[in-house]
């Protein structure tokens, strides 16, 4: 009995293996090297920048101490940190009497001194206005009172207090103030915050609507009788007289054009304008 | 010998490459303390390994002549800086793939194939070519010529990196944890690439598969 020979199976791996069966024959060694050596000798005898070697070695070296720079660079940060924060407390600790170039201010004197000034700051805004005419003594508390912007609950202006420029801020002007009355004058024109000045009165936005559709109406009315609006005289809103002026120059103004269109022409191939 | 050299020994799959990277380490310290001459026996040894994989990745006998020698070249000039961390051939491999990867790139748009022949004496080779043909003569030649074509076709139909992988596994026959460390990525990574690169071939080369 005879069979068929059985062959073998062949599989992804056994083709791509084929590659390696793929040589080049022996005589391509030969120039190969023969090509290296000569690749070497021009690399051995070309001057590498010094940057091609320096470069990577620092890396390497860098490499190296990547922990410990990177804890050490932590670590000083850390330490200027918590300096920075210590020398800002430790200076709004200084005395009151400290020059106004300083920029520390003392925080117990700000609480002791200045009680008026925060007592004040729990006052209402509108009050601030009659301390205007309050002579010199009295301006320290009026000019620390600038200072917080108006924070009128208490929780606002603790918050503020308790910043450390406003508290600066506030220090600095009243050392300025007991030093230098003249000083303190200028700040006084400079700083201080007219509250008592009357404000424009708020516009209603529904009086506003009101006025538009009292405009339109009354637009609507002067096309229909021909003839001009006139205000209420009770109607206190201005707009609608501005209107009356205005319907009377549209009108001015559409003789204006009636009397150009009649100065300039034209007829067949000649165009004319009179003077 | 510190921990990170002892890591990178270990990482070195086989006793036998333990040897070959004990060896070239030797070698490596010849060259370094300033006996060049020694560089040769690193060349003559890695030479066709490195040409290999450098001729499967682009397909082109003389960029794969050329990169090789580049790579020995590099590896020379920087030879002092080998600190051996890793095995002589794990460093090899990478300057000359990494090499291989930028020229790819930067050649993307014009490739020209140019191939060995395949050595017909070479026993698995003739095993595969007998079991895909009753061809004598011309014909047979016709047929291997064709195969070599196609199968080189199909390689260069993968990425970059697919065809990384599959040539230094299964032609250059590393290991997943060699071929991880040559190409800088974990082994999970080379086993999916490995994985995904056959299913792309064995959808490509259909018709030359026997079960």
């Amino acid at each position: 009995m005879s069979s068929a020979p059985q062959r073998r199976p062949v599989t992804i791996e056994d083709l791509v293996r084929l590659k390696r069966a793929e040589r080049p024959p022996a005589e391509f060694w030969t120039e190969w090297d023969r090509q290296l050596r000569t690749k070497q000798l021009a690399a051995i005898l070309d001057k590498r920048p010094w940057w091609r070697d320096a470069l990577p070695r620092l890396g390497l070296a860098l490499g190296r101490y990547h922990l410990p720079l990177g804890a050490t660079a932590i670590l000083a940060l850390t330490i200027v940190t918590v300096r920075e924060y210590r020398s800002v407390n430790t200076e709004l600790s200084v005395p009151a009497a400290a020059p106004v170039a300083r920029v520390g201010a003392p925080s117990a004197k700000l609480d002791g001194a200045d009680a008026g000034s925060l007592a004040e700051l729990r006052q209402p805004a509108a009050t601030v206005a009659s301390d205007e005419t309050a002579d010199e003594s009295t301006q320290p508390q009026k000019t620390a009172h600038t200072v917080s912007l108006l924070p009128t609950t208490r929780d606002s202006i603790m918050d503020a207090m308790s910043r450390p420029a406003a508290r600066e801020i506030a220090a600095n002007l009243a050392v300025a103030r007991a030093t230098d009355p003249g000083l303190a004058r200028i700040l006084k024109s400079a700083v201080a915050y007219d509250l008592s000045a009357p404000r424009a009165r708020a516009e209603e936005p529904l009086a506003r609507v009101a006025a538009l559709h009292d405009i339109r109406q009354g637009r609507l009315q002067v096309y229909a009788t021909n003839a001009a609006y006139t205000p209420d005289a009770t109607d206190s809103n201005s707009a609608i007289s501005r209107f009356h002026d205005r319907q009377v120059s549209h009108l001015s103004e559409d003789q204006l054009y009636e009397a150009a269109a009649r100065r300039i022409g034209a007829a067949g191939d000649r165009a004319w304008v009179k003077f | 010998m510190n921990v990170t050299k002892a890591l990178g020994k270990t990482l070195v799959a086989s006793p036998e490459r333990q040897l070959e990277a004990n060896s070239d380490w030797a070698i490596v310290q010849r060259v370094q303390a300033g006996e060049v001459g020694a560089f040769d026996q690193l060349i003559l040894k890695y030479r066709e390994r490195l040409y290999a994989i450098i001729y499967n990745l682009t397909g082109n006998r003389e960029d794969a002549a050329d990169l090789a020698q580049d790579a020995f070249i590099k590896a020379f000039q920087s030879i002092n800086r080998f600190a051996g961390h890793a095995s002589f051939f794990t460093w090899l491999y990478r300057i000359a793939i990494n090499s291989t990867l930028g020229h790819l790139r930067k050649n993307r748009l014009r490739q020209f194939f140019s191939l060995d022949r395949l050595d017909e004496e070479d026993r698995p080779a003739a095993e595969v070519i007998a079991a895909l043909t009753d061809h004598r003569g011309a014909d047979r030649d016709a047929f291997v010529n064709e195969l070599q074509e196609k199968l080189n076709e199909a390689l260069q139909k993968l990425s970059i990196k697919h065809r990384t992988v599959l040539t230094l596994f299964e032609i250059d026959g590393l290991s997943h944890q060699e071929i991880a460390e040559i190409m800088d990525c974990s082994v999970g990574t080379v086993r999916s690439r490995l994985h995904y690169a056959k299913q792309l071939l064995q959808a490509e080369l259909q018709p030359y598969i026997r079960r």
